[in-house]
This record gives structure tokens, sequence and C-alpha cells, in this order.
């Protein structure tokens, strides 16, 4: 049992380099080249390959955008990523669209080909060194996200003053606003850090957020 | 016929000041009421003098009559004689005197050298009956001639002749009276012609020579209210038109002295932008060439010994050395290309691209930098020139604070609003004197911000900072979002 590859990449060294790799395997076979994503729809109506090997960067269409139409068009063929970018962000793109596995080019030998493999096999494969990343990422954004800041008393001023702030107007918008000097504003401003024992803005509009003093999109 | 009178008159005055004018018009009003009076006058007294000489003539014709019946009748000549004397001598006006008895004979006379023949019939066979009187020309003088019968006609005609020399004098005593009157009343009117003249053209005078001003260019020029009325609402809208005008030249300078500011501004940014790239060339250059071509070179090396080792002991450890390098150069490559641009903002978008970038600048700076994205984002994509000013906005902040802020923690806040997406950048920093740094020459070193200010207002946003020392900066951007096509 063959493993039928389709390969769309706008680079033709790499992609010769990758025919050339993948066809010396005996389970593999690569049946067609694109070199971009209008030349990838248009041989997808004559050829069915089981997997595509998928560069994000595409002349004419983001690699991605083109995978979500094929895989909305075509159930079957596993839709690999090869490309240079080792952003964490990307991955859960990939999972969102419904991917079937990510690799960085730097891997393209026996990474590449367990890979095919493996996604040939239904697995979702996703470069080793990315995992990590992806992993930090989400824990480091869990750990901000988490963090509720206890309910604390605060004067009427320095309520109108926290919402005025967290609604993004200036030291000076507010003054203005509540009729009071900027240096009142600032100690205000002051005051309410202190309270929420913090340095950061971010924590006031947080704060807000959170105790509906505003709402998302004020 | 009366517009093409008016049009001349305003086309033959229009060279003529208005003091002229209304001396003119005065002039010309009191020398015409003048000679019409004169005239007018002239007549109604002619006339009724002549009235009155009538009156006159037929009194004392009458009482001619009545005196000279006895001396008629009586034959009495010396007596008749003397009569007729007094007759003229006790009036100015009458100029002869006599009686023509029954026969229609002259019986006495009062003409010292003769009487002239064709004066006595001149009343006719009428004369007898009833008074009468007629016109008689003689030496250029008109002599009014009163014939009165003498007791019926049965005694004879008393005549008597009276000139109108008094008349004459009289008119022209009243004429010479009234021209002189004329005259001191042109006078005073000149006097009175010029002082109003005076009175009205001061004010206008004065609104001349100011306004002569205002084209020369200075608006400071206001004039004196003399009264209240036309010509003084025009002086209070004048003065009030020059104090807008001042206003709004003051407004002038103000937005010119800005726009010579903003365009200074914009050509030194523009020359650092000119220099910037070329340096971002030079960079990227020297790295090509430095890194990429050295890795590449080597690798070039590697290869070569490959070759000359073939199927060696060695073989695979080679190889693994050049994938080693290989690794290192596409590494290199990466992180060019991520300073040139990064990708993540176009694959991933503006939000991916911050988040990327915040955490290159908190392992670079070891500080916490906070963000929070709220707000409803759209399904669209914003406009990639937009996403880029908004990336690069934040990039010169984290930047500057990295450079010279010395913070502990810095927040960033972006805000999706229904029409408009707002950056807020704040550290708690050094802070800054912004008065004196925005005063101070657009040297190169604020042309950070002002580069900053020039992305956001390229979008029709705003920009503004607050910094005080000690008290760290906060940076506010706002933009209307704009999406892609």
């Amino acid at each position: 049992m063959t493993i039928k590859i389709l390969i769309v990449d706008d680079h033709s060294v790499l992609r010769s380099g990758l025919v050339m790799l993948l066809n010396a395997q005996e389970d593999i076979q690569v049946i067609g080249e694109a070199k971009c994503a209008s030349e990838a729809i248009k041989l997808l109506q004559s050829i069915e390959p089981n997997v595509i090997i998928l560069d994000i960067n595409l002349p004419d269409k983001n690699g991605m955008k083109l995978a979500e139409e094929i895989i909305a068009e075509y159930k079957s063929p596993k839709i690999l990523f090869l490309t240079m970018h080792d952003e964490a962000e990307y991955i859960g793109k990939v999972l969102q669209i419904g991917g079937a596995g990510y690799i960085l080019k730097n891997a393209a030998d026996n990474e590449l080909i367990d890979a095919i493999r493996a996604v040939y096999r239904g697995e979702f494969v996703l470069y080793r060194g990315l995992k990590e990343k992806v992993a930090q990422q989400i824990r480091e954004k869990r750990n901000k996200n988490s963090r509720i800041l206890p309910e604390i008393q605060f004067t009427k001023r320095e309520n109108d003053v926290l919402r005025l702030v967290a609604l993004g107007y200036t030291h000076q918008e507010i003054a203005d606003k509540l009729f009071l000097s900027i240096k009142t504003v600032e100690t205000h401003k002051s005051n309410i850090m202190d309270k929420l024992k913090t340095k950061k803005r971010s924590d006031l509009v947080k704060y807000a957020l959170q105790n509906g003093i505003i709402k998302q999109g004020d | 016929m009366l517009d093409k009178l008016v049009d001349t008159f305003a086309r033959f005055s229009n060279n003529i000041t208005l003091e002229i004018k209304i001396l003119g018009i005065t002039l010309g009003f009191i020398i015409l009421f003048g000679t019409g009076i004169t005239f007018e006058m002239r007549n109604i007294v002619y006339n009724l003098l002549l009235d009155e000489l009538d009156k006159q003539g037929q009194s004392i014709a009458s009482d001619l009559s009545a005196r000279s019946a006895d001396l008629v009748l009586t034959s009495n000549d010396f007596n008749l004689h003397l009569l007729l004397r007094h007759t003229v001598a006790n009036n100015d006006a009458v100029k002869y005197a006599f009686i023509i008895n029954d026969k229609n004979e002259i019986v006495g006379h009062s003409f010292n050298d003769g009487f002239p023949i064709d004066l006595k019939d001149i009343h006719g066979s009428n004369a007898y009956e009833k008074p009468s009187k007629i016109l008689v020309e003689s030496d250029s003088m008109i002599i009014h001639d009163f014939s009165i019968p003498i007791i019926d006609g049965k005694v004879g005609i008393a005549r008597v002749g009276l000139d109108e020399s008094n008349v004459n004098e009289s008119i022209r005593k009243i004429t010479n009276t009234i021209i002189q009157t004329t005259l001191v009343m042109a006078l005073v009117g000149i006097i009175a012609a010029y002082l109003l003249a005076h009175l009205v053209s001061r004010p206008i005078h004065s609104l001349v020579q100011a306004t002569r001003k205002f084209s020369e260019g200075d608006y400071s020029q206001r004039v004196e209210i003399y009264s209240n009325d036309d010509v003084g609402k025009l002086g209070i809208a004048f003065n009030e038109m020059g104090e807008s005008l001042e206003t709004k030249e003051q407004e002038n300078q103000l937005l010119i002295s800005e726009v010579e500011k903003k365009e200074q501004l914009r050509r030194s940014l523009l020359k650092k932008v000119m220099t910037a790239q070329e340096l971002e060339r030079k960079r990227i250059s020297r790295e090509l060439h430095d890194e990429t071509g050295q890795l590449l070179s080597s690798l070039m090396l590697h290869l070569r010994h490959i070759k000359d080792s073939g199927y060696g002991e060695d073989f695979d450890t080679n190889v693994e050395n050049m994938r080693t390098l290989i690794n290192k150069t596409i590494t290199e490559v990466k992180r060019m290309s991520y300073q040139l641009r990064p990708s993540v903002l176009d694959d991933m978008g503006l939000i991916s691209a911050i988040e990327r970038l915040i955490k290159e600048y908190r392992d670079v700076l070891q500080i916490e930098i906070d963000l929070i994205v709220h707000g409803k984002q759209s399904e669209q994509r914003m406009l990639t020139e937009l996403e880029i000013a908004i990336y690069r906005i934040l990039q010169e902040a984290l930047t500057n604070i990295y450079k010279y802020a010395h913070a502990e923690n810095v927040s960033i806040i972006l805000t999706f609003r229904q029409e408009t997406v707002q950056l807020i950048i704040e550290d708690d920093g050094v802070g800054f004197n912004l008065d004196l740094h925005l005063k101070s020459d657009a040297t190169d070193n604020h042309l950070g911000l002002h580069g900053m200010r020039e992305r956001a207002e390229l979008f029709n946003g705003t920009f503004e900072i607050e910094s005080q020392k000690d008290m760290g900066t906060t940076i506010y951007v706002t933009i209307p979002i704009v999406y892609e096509e």
C-alpha cells in the first residue's frame, strides 16, 4: 500500500529535493506537484492524494486558507503543513481548521517521512521542538488569565476614575470630565493601584472587566 | 430718462469729493431758491404797487376834478394854475396835470415847455361821461394817464399823469434786499454745508485710512465712533470686522507656524526614514554577506571534504555537521526575515504578532509586560497597512521603553470598539517632561514620538502622550478601523 502525496510549495529546489527523498521510500509516492494554490486546486480535480504536503507561504494564497478550502471540498486527503514558521501561534490555527500535522522545513528528512506515515494512519503530528513551545504558551496564558483580582471597596470618586481609566481616557480627559485637576486624577489612580496591589494599568482594566465596571469593547 | 440723468450726474460727480458735493448741492439750492424768490417777489410787489399807483392816480384826479370845478366855471385861471402846480408838486409820481373844459379846450396845464397836443384826445369821446385810464409811452417811460369828468363832464375833464419811477425804485430796492439776503444766506449755507460735509466725511475719511491700513496687513487699526447714525453704525461694524479679522489673523499665524513646524518635522522624519532605510539595507547586506554567505561557504567546504574523503568512517559525522550548519543558516535567515517584517503579522494577524513582539521584549528586558485585548473583533481582517501601523507604533513604544524608561511594569491594552481600535501603552518608568520635549527642535531622538504620531495620523487616528518625571509614560493611540477589501 503506497501513500500518495501531493506537494504544494513555490520553491522548486525544495520540491525536487522532497520528491527525491520521498520517492526513495518504498511506501511513499509523489503523484503531483503544485507551485501555487490555484495549481493545487486544478490538480485535485484529477488526482486523489492521501496526504497533501502544504507550505503556508504561497504566492497567490495563504496555505491555511487553501487548506480550509480543500478540507471543505474533499474530505479524504490529510493535510500536513511543512513550513519555516516555528511560532506557536500557527499550531492553534492548524488544529482549528482541521490540519493533520505541522512540521518545520528544517526537519525535512526522517522526521518528515515518519510524520507522513503517522498522518496517513490518522494521527496528529507536531514537530518535536514545537510541542514545548505550545505547552509553554498555553501555560503562560492560563497563568495570566486565571489571576482573579479580589474585589475592593473604592470610594465613589475612585470608582469614577477607575471606570474612565479602564475606558481608555487620558488623564487630561478624565480631569476635564470630572472637573478635577490632573494631579488629583493621578493621585486617585495611584490610590486605586495601591488598593489593587498592582503597578499596571492592565490590572485596572482587568478588574473593571471582571467586575462589570466596563464591558468588553467599551 | 430720469435714470439716465442720475447716471450722467453720477458719472460726472464720480471724481468729486463728498465735501464738494455737499457744498455744491447746498449752494445750488440756495441760489436757485434766491433767484426764484426774487422773481416771484418782484412780480407780486410790482403788481401790488401798480394797483396802489392806480388808486393814487384816481384819487389825485378825483381831487383835482372836485377842486377845479369852481375855478373852471369862474374862469379863475390863476388859481387853476396854482392848483395844477400844487397837484404836481405834492406828489413825486405825478408828472403832469391839466384841465379840459366842456368845449374840449385846454384851460390850464402844468407843462413847463408847452402842452403836447397829441396827449389831449387819447381817452376818446367817452372821457366826458366816465373816468378812464390809459397807459401812455413817452421818453421810454410809461405814464399812467387818468381822466376824471368834472361834475359829470358838464364842466370838463381833469387829467393827471403818473409815472412808474416810484414803483421801479421800490422794486429795485426790494430786489437788492433779496439778493443781499440771498448772498448772506449763501455764505451761511456754505459754512453750514462745509461743517456738515466735514462732519459726514471725517468718519468716512478715518474709515478709508483704516481700510488702507487693513489692506497693508495692519489689523490693529480701529476708527473712532463720533455718532450713532448710519456712518457711526458703519464704524461700529468696521471695528467689529477688524476685531474678527485680527483674531483670524492671529489664528492664521498660529496655524502657519504649526504647519511650518509640522513641515519641518515631516522633513526630518523623511530624512530619518531615508537614513534608516539605508542603514537597514546596509545591515541586511552585511548580515547576508557575513553570516549567511559565510555559512554557505563553509557548507561548500564541508561538501568538498565529504567528496574528498568519500564513504569513510567520518561520513555520518560530516553529514551531521553539515545539517547543523544548515540549521544555523536557516535560523539566521529566519531571524533576518522576522526583523524585516514578521510574517506572523501577515499569516496570523495583529494580535499574534503583538504577542510575539511582547514575548521578545519580555525575554530581553526581563520585566512584566501585560497585554489585554478586549472588545469584539470582526471576522474580517483589518487593512494590512493599518495592522502594520499599530504594530510599528507598539514596537517603537517598546523600543523607547527599552532605551529610556527603566520601567518595571508595562501594560498594553488593545481595545476593539465599534469603529475604532485603541492601543494604550503605559509604563511605570522614569518618564520625561513632555512640554520641554515637544518644544525642542525636531532632532533625531524626538523623532520616535513624531514618527508614531505620523503613523497614527496617516490613518486619521489620534496620538496622545502623557508623561511626567518619575510618573511613567502613557501613550494613547486611537485609529478608525478600516477593513481589508
